[in-house]
């Protein structure tokens, strides 16, 4: 069931395999990874993984140090809910792209996930739109 | 008159530094939580240039344990610790600031803000570009200048080591602190909000003197960087 619902693409494979805990603790994510509802804005998402005690979190597919220097909302960006896993894999590899410590240009951070997010082309277009560009 | 006794000689010899940290932010600070900003100074059409008004209002520092660090929102705060070495070590930081967490508790932490800035860097420097500037004050959009990584022949991205050259700077602004804002300001600012655009003012860089740099070194802080600012004074009848 977890499959079908993407949550692979999202890091949750590990998660599947611990039913007692999405039972118990994460029962909204049946309904939260339908093909509309993948991305929607931080405030919203980071209100769902409340209870999850990290195991999930909401990611800002722009992040938050990039959208803070452009003077944009960090809580209506959009976002998406990964496993605490695949939220460091794909922080780390951000990093590598916009180290921290600099200030980037919209163009730069566009190039930069144009390449961490070649998997997930529907991220690209969402960080684009927000972004204006 | 011997030159080299000269209070001029002396700054001449001082070096200075712009301070930059490649440590991850920590929490927010600022406009988006509640901070008072006075706009007398401020450009009338984007705002770069706001003065922080009272205490820095933060959310999610509560757990910090940092000396030296700087907020999502491009505010450094420094440890009390931190701060009486300085003292100690007569650092001048002219102003520093209470920090409250979410309007209310007082966190063990002070925020630098100088309030006093150098001119304009020289053409000559190197390490920021522009883009989306204000077209009244031309004091924000700075950006780091980079060369784009690449992630499939595992390149990361380089940031320009920066670079900055002042001409002519006054001795009288050396003497005041250790610790200066850059004439130029990082990212965007808006006046105003709007669609998803939020209130915020550009920041500027720090520069920051040898002593302020010694003190930092001795907290053996990670990932704190320094890069030298080169001075070039005119000719100057001394004695």
């Amino acid at each position: 069931m977890w499959k079908d619902l993407g949550l692979h693409f999202l890091g949750m494979k590990e998660m599947a395999n611990s039913p007692k805990v999405l039972k118990t603790e994460m029962p909204f994510l049946t309904t939260l990874f339908t093909p509309a509802g993948a991305i929607g804005a931080y405030s919203k998402l980071a209100q769902l993984t409340k209870g999850s005690k990290g195991l999930i979190q909401a990611h800002h597919i722009v992040e938050a140090r990039h959208l803070k220097v452009l003077g944009l909302s960090t809580t209506e960006a959009p976002a998406v809910i990964l496993s605490n896993t695949k939220h460091v894999e794909i922080t780390n590899t951000l990093r590598s792209l916009l180290p921290y410590g600099g200030t980037y240009t919209k163009a730069e951070i566009m190039a930069a996930y144009r390449q961490a997010y070649s998997a997930y082309p529907e991220w690209i277009k969402a960080a684009a739109t927000y972004l204006g560009l | 008159m011997d030159k080299s006794g000269s209070d001029l000689f002396r700054f001449i010899k001082m070096k200075y530094y712009v301070l930059t940290s490649k440590s991850a932010s920590k929490g927010e600070s600022g406009e988006s939580v509640g901070s008072q900003y006075d706009l007398r100074g401020a450009c009338k059409n984007c705002g770069t240039g706001a003065g922080l008004l009272g205490a820095l209002h933060s959310k999610g520092l509560r757990d910090v344990k940092s000396d030296l660090f700087y907020t999502l929102d491009g505010d450094l705060l420094i440890s009390k610790n931190l701060y009486s070495n300085f003292l100690n070590e007569g650092v001048v930081l002219n102003q520093i600031v209470e920090v409250f967490e979410n309007g209310e508790v007082q966190l063990p932490f002070y925020h630098i803000d100088p309030k006093i800035s150098f001119p304009k860097r020289s053409q000559q420097s190197q390490g920021l570009k522009v883009e989306s500037q204000c077209p009244i004050c031309k004091q924000n959009g700075y950006f780091n200048d980079v060369v784009m990584g690449d992630l499939e022949k595992g390149i990361p991205t380089h940031v320009k080591p920066l670079e900055f050259h002042y001409e002519g700077i006054d001795e009288n602004l050396l003497k005041q602190s250790d610790i200066f804002h850059t004439w130029e300001h990082m990212g965007l600012s808006n006046l105003k909000a709007e669609g998803n655009k939020v209130i915020r003012y550009a920041r500027p860089l720090l520069i920051v003197s040898e002593k302020f740099k010694r003190v930092i070194e001795s907290f053996k802080i990670k990932k704190i960087f320094f890069s030298e600012i080169i001075l070039h004074l005119h000719a100057v009848e001394l004695g």
